[in-house]
């Protein structure tokens, strides 16, 4: 047996021990990497030398490096990653408007408490200016919180577009360096021997850091590079080529960004076929959170706007002018699409309110589809039935809007769509129409009174109106007086005989009725009614006349005032407080759902996670038991090389001796 | 299971950050009073407590109307309560002034006393509230609603409004009585008819206001009673269309009755004097002490002692009428006020209800919440303490 191979044998132990140091300290020099996996090294013995019919063995050498490595552990990190990423964006936004609203000061609960307060006021002291000007103040007050609270509404939203712009450029940066890992990747699998271990562990973090932002799936390749697919399976990446992503404007809404995909000619948007990620979770806030929220605050306001000024304007004011509108409205917001045929301003619907029962929190697209328009609910995505022609006598009625296309000449073949915000700017647009506190309309424009001479003993209550129509009546000559008979309306039928007015007869048998009936004049008075109750002796009469001088009256004060009990909202089965506590609560619950599904998928992701370290992580303990196992083996392969040596120099002696 | 070392230091920073972010919430909670900071910690109870708000809000705006509504009924009380005192030294004078011995310038200085409280009642009906508001105006609470007239009288120029407030769900409760009400439409007489002495009388025979026996057999008329004297005076009562209803030998104080009701005339009536009996009508309560007044200075129907006697007979009569009627407003007044009472302490008990519906939803409970601190506190050192032990070995210290 050569002394060559005793020294050959040492210095394959040698360099297979320093070897293993290297790839130890590698371990402990990249134990704080993200996403490194550790390496370890793997010897075989040399194939074995035939000397004299022996088999001698011819040492060791490092027969491969290898990754401790689980690709199942790779993806469940990378889904529970994405889903957590998804529901931590909603959650943080969402957040945001859930403080907004908790805030009592921010809120608008007290606020509607304070107006209506403020309103029962000025019905206890219908003439006093001070209480007239405090409602007054207590509106500008409500609708300052209105609009403070749409104010953060929207700078949340202007948060969004920045959060989406900082996504797409990390994703595109990310694409980038995982088009020059691809490279580097291919050219390795070309020329080096064995597996780019780093590579690869780089290639696995940046797929794994683009997927918490957006929705992907990914192809790989033998070389061990990786193809990267976006939404419904658009290529972002393809070996070591990208498409850029850009948040760009909204096809009908400037003031939102949206996530466009470049496809050579241009850019289009993707922002539907995007299901999980970072910027899931942003869209999915603006379509869950933030434009209910709007719309809901809006059509608070836009329900309180419409009854109030629908009833101030039946009312009478302290100087004895009909009532005007309280509140001067603000409307729909109606955006057309940035590839309508038509881009004029007047190619545009007018959009109003029909009935403000029958608004929802939802936004709509109105759709021209070649011969007919359609409407069509955004969030469900359901066709909302619409009655009428469009024009603008007969306007479509949907939802509680009335839409007018009379405007717009479509053809076949244009493309006419508009999104249709049906509440979301009114917070922003509504202002106080009246400015004098005198002209609160607290009274109504009619009153009715017993005459000084009757003998029985009627009594009259106050009068309503759910019109103007033929007001006022034009006091004294236009009074309408009710003359009691018990034979008014025929033998034996008692009532009134009615003169002036709408003239003709009205029942009331007082053997019966004397608790109280309420009369309803006729004519284009019918919308005029009284309660009579009492006993009246015939030729007892009543008067129903202008309301002159009345700056006493509260009657119509306390119509409005009723409004903060009605179910004005959802068909009639909310109030305005009620419909806003649950657009609350709502928010509250995306939000804590949110919270719930982040929390969820964060302990799934730390599973994963932990799973995978403790396959692939390094730990140092272990790291310093083979450094101490490895430089034994040195020591030991460094002694046979001395032991070799002394050999020799044994052998050199003898020869030379 | 095989550890790698940034687990352990990944865990421990994991499991710190949790127990701090629940020990801040905790904290919070102990330190607002507040179980919850915002809607999402738990929507339904949020929307539950927004609900809540609204009600005790609306509680507490009744309340406050109620307080407002004792007020305002307190200050017509008041007032009615002083037309009331003011009426019955009416009513003494007037008695004191139906004496025979009593000259005309005793009577003048009666009178001068009546016309005092003549204007103090005029001044009452003009009440105007702290708004400057007259309160017995109805609705026209800028205008003065009690004004003499040229012909001796009193007009109203107020209307028929009565303010109202909410004092409740669907409850309301008027807080004004108009003028008309109060002052104006009275019925005077004796409520149902009123008796006169003709101006042409020469006897000294006197009618008295008369009373109703059987309401249903009256019949709203003019009845005229005719005395004829002879050995024996005789009556009898004809209505408007000449009927003879009743006849009779006239005797001082005797009952006359017809038709359900009853009159006595007493004295020693003259061969053709006539007493008439009419429908009451209505009259102000202003006007009636005007016309008192105006007997006593002489400027009514007929100066002599009887027809004097006569008139404050009548007179006396329309001024219980009045009183009685201020009564029956204060009466109503009275009921309003306690049905006031009983409505704002229902509330009071509907707000105490709210209040705990509201704390059991919205307060930390304070023995839960200090444990919880507690628990956080001790698990938080535990953390702390195990996670300085734990990453203080290594087996390269060893080496």
């Amino acid at each position: 047996m050569a002394v060559n191979g005793i020294l050959s044998n040492a210095v394959s132990g040698l360099l297979a021990s320093r070897q293993a140091m290297n790839t130890v300290s590698h371990n402990v020099a990249n134990v704080n990497t993200a996403g490194y996996t550790r390496q370890r090294v793997e010897l075989s013995s040399r194939n074995a030398l035939s000397s004299n019919n022996l088999s001698v063995g011819n040492g060791v050498f490092v027969s491969r490096i290898r990754r401790i490595y689980d690709t199942a552990l790779q993806t469940q990190i990378q889904t529970s990653g994405a889903a957590q990423q998804r529901y931590d964006s909603l959650a943080s936004l969402a957040s945001g408007v859930d403080n907004l609203m908790a805030e009592s000061s921010s809120g608008m609960g007290s606020s509607l408490q304070s107006f209506f307060a403020a309103a029962s006021s000025v019905s206890n002291n219908p003439a006093s200016g001070t209480d007239r000007q405090l409602l007054l103040d207590s509106a500008g007050s409500l609708l300052n919180r209105a609009q403070s609270v749409y104010s953060r509404l929207t700078e949340i939203e202007r948060g969004t577009n920045s959060r989406l712009t900082t996504a797409v450029q990390s994703i595109n940066q990310l694409a980038s360096n995982l088009a020059g890992v691809n490279r580097a990747i291919s050219r390795a699998a070309a020329s080096v021997r064995g597996t780019p271990n780093d590579l690869y562990d780089q290639r696995d973090q940046l797929i794994l850091d683009l997927s918490k932002k957006i929705d992907l799936s990914t192809v790989l390749h033998s070389d061990g590079s990786v193809n990267v697919y976006v939404g419904k399976g658009e290529s972002l990446v393809i070996g070591d080529k990208t498409r850029s992503l850009r948040a760009g404007k909204d096809r009908y809404d400037g003031r939102r960004l949206d996530l466009q995909l470049g496809d050579g000619v241009g850019y289009h948007s993707i922002s539907n076929s995007i299901k999980n990620g970072e910027v899931y979770g942003i869209l999915q806030f603006r379509s869950e959170v933030l434009d209910p929220a709007l719309n809901g605050l809006g059509r608070v306001v836009a329900s309180l706007g419409l009854n109030f000024n629908a009833q101030h304007r039946l009312g009478q004011d302290l100087k004895g002018r009909p009532g005007g509108d309280f509140f001067a409205m603000g409307g729909p917001e109606v955006l057309p699409k940035n590839t309508n045929t038509s881009l004029a301003t007047t190619a545009v619907p007018v959009v109003g309110y029909a009935d403000a029962q029958a608004l929802t929190t939802d936004n709509y697209l109105l759709n021209w589809q070649g011969a007919t328009w359609q409407l069509m609910n955004r969030r469900t995505g359901q066709i909302v039935p619409m009655t009428g022609a469009g024009t603008t006598a007969s306007p479509f009625l949907a939802d509680g809007l009335s839409i007018s296309v009379a405007g717009i000449t479509a053809g076949v073949g244009d493309q006419y769509s508009f999104l249709i915000r049906p509440t979301a700017v009114v917070a922003r647009d509504t202002r106080l129409a009246l400015t004098d506190s005198a002209a609160i309309a607290a009274a109504a424009p009619l009153q009715a009174q017993t005459a000084a001479a009757n003998l029985g003993d009627m009594t009259v209550g106050s009068v309503t109106n759910t019109t103007v129509t033929g007001l006022p009546l034009g006091s004294p000559a236009g009074d309408i007086v009710l003359t009691y008979s018990p034979n008014a309306l025929g033998v034996g039928v008692p009532g009134f005989a009615v003169t002036g007015g709408p003239g003709g007869t009205l029942a009331y048998n007082p053997a019966t009725e004397s608790a109280g009936k309420t009369l309803t004049l006729g004519g284009t008075y019918s919308g005029i009614s009284f309660q009579v109750s009492g006993i009246p002796k015939t030729g007892d009469t009543l008067t129903v006349a202008d309301n002159i001088g009345g700056v006493s009256d509260n009657s119509n004060m306390l119509q409005l005032l009723a409004l903060s009990g009605q179910s004005l909202l959802d068909g009639g089965t909310n109030t305005l407080q009620a419909a806003y506590g649950q657009m609350v609560a709502t928010i509250g619950s995306v939000t804590r759902q949110a919270n719930i599904n982040r929390d969820a998928q964060q302990s799934l992701l730390d599973f994963s996670v932990q799973s995978r370290d403790s396959l692939s992580g390094v730990n140092l303990d272990e790291e310093a038991a083979n450094l101490l196992k490895f430089q034994q083996s040195y020591q030991a392969a460094s002694r046979v090389v001395a032991v070799s040596n002394s050999v020799f120099n044994e052998l050199i002696n003898a020869v030379g001796g | 299971m095989r550890i790698s070392s940034h687990q352990i230091f990944a865990n421990a920073t994991a499991n710190l950050s949790r127990i701090q972010t629940d020990l801040a919430r905790t904290q919070n909670q102990i330190a607002t009073g507040d179980r919850i900071a915002r809607p999402s910690e738990d929507p339904a109870a949020t929307s539950g407590i927004l609900r809540l708000q609204d009600s005790q809000a609306r509680l507490d705006q009744y309340q406050k109307n109620s307080d407002y509504a004792q007020s305002r009924l307190g200050l017509e009380d008041s007032s009615l309560n002083a037309v009331d005192n003011i009426m019955q030294r009416i009513r003494e004078l007037a008695l004191q002034a139906d004496n025979g011995t009593l000259n005309a310038s005793d009577r003048q200085d009666i009178r001068a006393e009546i016309q005092q409280h003549l204007d103090s009642l005029l001044q009452i009906s003009n009440t105007q509230d702290s708004n400057g508001e007259y309160i017995f105006a109805g609705s026209r609470g800028h205008t003065q609603p009690f004004i003499a007239n040229a012909a001796g009288g009193f007009l109203y120029n107020g209307d028929s409004g009565q303010r109202l407030v909410q004092i409740g769900d669907g409850r309301r409760i008027a807080i004004s009585d108009p003028g008309s009400g109060v002052f104006r439409d009275i019925r005077v007489g004796n409520g149902t008819f009123g008796v006169a002495a003709d101006a042409a009388n020469t006897g000294t025979g006197v009618i008295s206001n008369g009373t109703v026996t059987n309401p249903a057999a009256w019949v709203p008329d003019t009845y005229t009673i005719t005395m004829t004297a002879g050995t024996s005076t005789t009556y009898e009562v004809r209505n408007v269309a000449n009927t003879l209803l009743s006849s009779g030998t006239y005797q001082s104080g005797a009952a006359i009755s017809f038709n359900g009701i009853v009159v006595d005339i007493k004295g020693v009536p003259a061969n053709g004097d006539r007493y008439t009996i009419a429908p009451a009508a209505n009259r102000d309560l202003l006007t009636t002490v005007q016309n008192l007044a105006n007997t006593l200075d002489g400027k009514g129907t007929g100066t002599s002692s009887t027809a004097i006697t006569q008139q404050l007979n009548i007179a006396i009569g329309d001024l219980d009428q009045s009183f009685n009627h201020i009564l029956e407003k204060r009466t109503h007044i009275g009921s309003r006020l306690n049905a006031l009472d009983s409505e704002s302490n229902m509330n009071k008990d509907l707000s105490l209800q709210l209040q705990s519906s509201l704390s059991t939803l919205k307060d930390t409970d304070f023995a839960a919440a200090a444990l919880h601190l507690n628990q956080q506190l001790t698990a938080l050192q535990a953390a702390y303490l195990s996670f300085s032990q734990i990453q203080r070995l290594s087996l390269f210290n060893s080496l």
